[in-house]
């Protein structure tokens, strides 16, 4: 038995969910697709626990793990809709979409993995490390870290000294209470022995100046494991500045015509 | 009953950022429905300010509609 995770659910169609990353939340991470997405797709956006408007759900016996989290987010799935879905994470959340869709098979017709980390490296490591600290002894500062590592540099330039402040506080604003559990999870998340194991398709979604999710690694797994791959312009928030290449992804993904099942050689980026 | 021209404005100027279609949402709905994020928000104000029409984040960040848009608008123009 898993305790209930709270769901945005809007619009109608194929159904696709949605998991976001640290710190994020169902109603802010996917903010600028969400109403696209939704004309198209019941959309199912999960918040983590310790996001969203919500109480913190309560904590199953031994304490939230990366799968319990994933076993909460296919009960959630399940209670709303009963054919497979299209699941796409962003960051943690593609860690956690990953080992969805490993522990509970057909539950996922595909996943997306965006802006996700393939392995625990030294440079994640000291981010969720320093995250953490940043956290318990001052939000100003984790809020201008957030900006820092999140945003890509070239859209940061563009903006005046005010607009990185404005956005440190909203981000320090935006930091939900379940930030450190979820930094928890980040550390246990082994997103490459899940694709290993995972059997649907899986498309790869990248910023090319994420100082989070580096595209190198990817490079090689996709190119070994013939996943398709994407780099768009961006940084950690990738996502949140393409919502109509993401609307046209998922429409693509999760409602494919035969012409489309096809694979085309030429679409996949070694 | 035709919008303030402020309004009309503001409808406008958020069409241009966000993928959801504007032209039916009401004034005070909360435009982080829409697809408004922060990103968007910072973006637009930027381009706003680019062109001499000064709006800060905090004036908006609690209020996030059309209607805040058009009033931040109507303060802002010279």
């Amino acid at each position: 038995m898993t305790a209930g995770l709270e769901v945005v659910d809007r619009g109608s169609g194929t159904p696709v969910v949605l998991v976001h990353g640290v710190g994020g939340s169902a109603a802010t991470s996917f903010a600028s697709a969400l109403p696209a997405l939704a004309r198209h797709h019941r959309v199912l956006a999960v918040d983590l626990p310790g996001s969203g408007p919500g109480a913190m759900p309560p904590e199953p016996a031994g304490g939230w793990t990366a799968d319990r989290v994933a076993d909460a987010i296919a009960t959630a799935v399940r209670s709303r809709v009963d054919v497979p879905v299209l699941m796409l994470g962003h960051s943690l959340g593609a860690s956690l979409a990953a080992r969805t869709a490993v522990r509970h098979p057909g539950l996922a017709s595909g996943v997306v993995l965006a802006a996700a980390s393939l392995e625990r490296d030294a440079r994640s490591l000291l981010t969720t490390r320093l995250w953490r600290r940043l956290l318990e002894v001052d939000r100003t500062a984790l809020g201008q870290y957030l900006v820092m590592t999140t945003s890509s540099p070239s859209w940061l330039n563009q903006l005046r000294e005010q607009d990185l402040d404005d956005l440190a506080g909203l981000a320090a604003d935006l930091v939900p209470d379940g930030t450190a559990l979820q930094l928890d999870l980040a550390e246990q998340s082994d997103l490459a022995a899940d694709l290993a194991l995972l059997d649907v398709p899986v498309t790869v979604v990248l910023g090319d100046e994420d100082p989070l999710a580096h595209v190198d690694p990817w490079r090689r797994a996709t190119a070994r494991a013939g996943l398709e791959s994407l780099v768009w312009s961006g940084g950690h928030d990738v996502l949140a500045h393409h919502p109509h290449e993401l609307a046209a992804l998922v429409r693509r993904l999760a409602a494919p015509t035969a012409t489309d099942q096809i694979t085309d050689p030429l679409r996949r980026i070694p | 009953m035709p919008e303030s021209p402020f309004l009309e404005e503001a409808r406008s100027l958020v069409a241009t950022v966000v993928v959801d279609d504007v032209s039916d949402a009401d004034p005070e709905e909360d435009l982080r429905d829409w697809g408004l994020d922060s990103i968007r928000l910072v973006g637009l104000l930027a381009d706003l300010r680019a062109e001499g029409v000064v709006i800060e984040l905090e004036e908006l960040a609690g209020e996030p509609t059309l209607q805040g848009l058009a009033g931040a608008l109507e303060r802002a123009r010279p």
